[in-house]
């Protein structure tokens, strides 16, 4: 249910939460070669790649100033200054290189 | 090119690799859950249906330069990038009151929510390839990464106020 003050008429409202953090990780796989030089490679793991350090925002009202967000935009939206993100999971690659010194099949 | 000609792979120490291939993660960002949970609790509270989402697993892409400093070891510097992206929407018939609670008119409400979290990774690998079984590898990797999260939000109640009096 929606008060009256809720009312708001943005049409458009971007942020952008930029940040860095460390990574780290650990895998395993194979490397299969092709021909002299050539080969594929599979490989999978965990990764943790923290971005705590992720702070601040900014935002921008595509269509200038809101004549009317007020409480709701801002519940909508508030919380991306206080929160980091943590990107830890599992990953899979698969690929192909070269060697510059050859590779001993 | 044929299968039988392949073979687990043995690099000679000294040589240089250049590898690139392309990935899938299943990142966990527990965080943008916790995120998208709160704005769905938002959405509940305006009496509309909870019904945005989380991002979900990523393609991606890597680069990694490497050294073959010893028959096991391995040593390199890999490159890595993904981005995570979901679209979202929810929509229905609210009902508006005044500050006093007393009903004023249904109108249609809606929101939709473009998400995105994206990040870019160098790191330093090291890789032991294991005695006896060519083409096996074990690694570990540490670096920094760069990324970043963006969202845009766009609907709502459009049009004018129409309730100005308390």
């Amino acid at each position: 249910m929606l008060k009256g003050d809720d009312f708001w008429t943005v049409d458009e409202f971007s942020s952008d939460c930029p940040g860095i953090g460390f990574v780290s990780g650990a895998f395993a796989g194979y490397d299969l070669a092709f021909s002299s030089g050539v080969s594929a490679f599979v490989k999978g793991g965990y990764r943790q790649r923290n971005l705590r350090k992720l702070k601040g925002r900014s935002t921008s009202l595509e269509d200038g100033e809101p004549a009317q967000h007020e409480m709701t935009y801002e519940d909508l939206n508030g919380t991306l200054k206080s929160v980091g993100f943590n990107f830890s999971g599992m990953f899979a690659a698969a690929g192909l290189g070269f060697s510059l010194g050859g590779v001993e099949r | 090119m044929s299968l039988s000609s392949v073979a687990l792979a043995k690099r000679p120490t000294g040589s240089a690799f250049i590898r690139g291939g392309l990935e899938c993660s299943g990142h966990s960002l527990d965080d943008l859950k916790d995120y998208q949970e709160f704005n769905n609790e938002v959405l509940a509270d305006l009496g509309l249906p909870p019904t945005w989402k989380n991002v979900g697993r990523a393609p991606g892409f890597n680069l990694e330069l490497g050294y073959q400093i010893r028959p096991a070891i391995s040593v390199g510097i890999g490159f890595a990038h993904t981005k995570h992206s979901g679209e979202s929407s929810s929509a229905g018939l609210v009902d508006i009151v005044n500050d006093r609670g007393i009903y004023q008119e249904t109108r249609k409400l809606s929101l939709a929510q473009d998400l995105g979290a994206s990040i870019s990774e160098i790191t330093g690998n090291v890789m032991i390839w294991v005695p006896g079984a060519a083409g096996l590898f074990l690694g570990v990797q540490g670096g920094g990464g760069d990324g970043g999260l963006q969202g845009d939000v766009d609907g709502g109640a459009q049009g004018r106020r129409l309730l100005d009096s308390r």
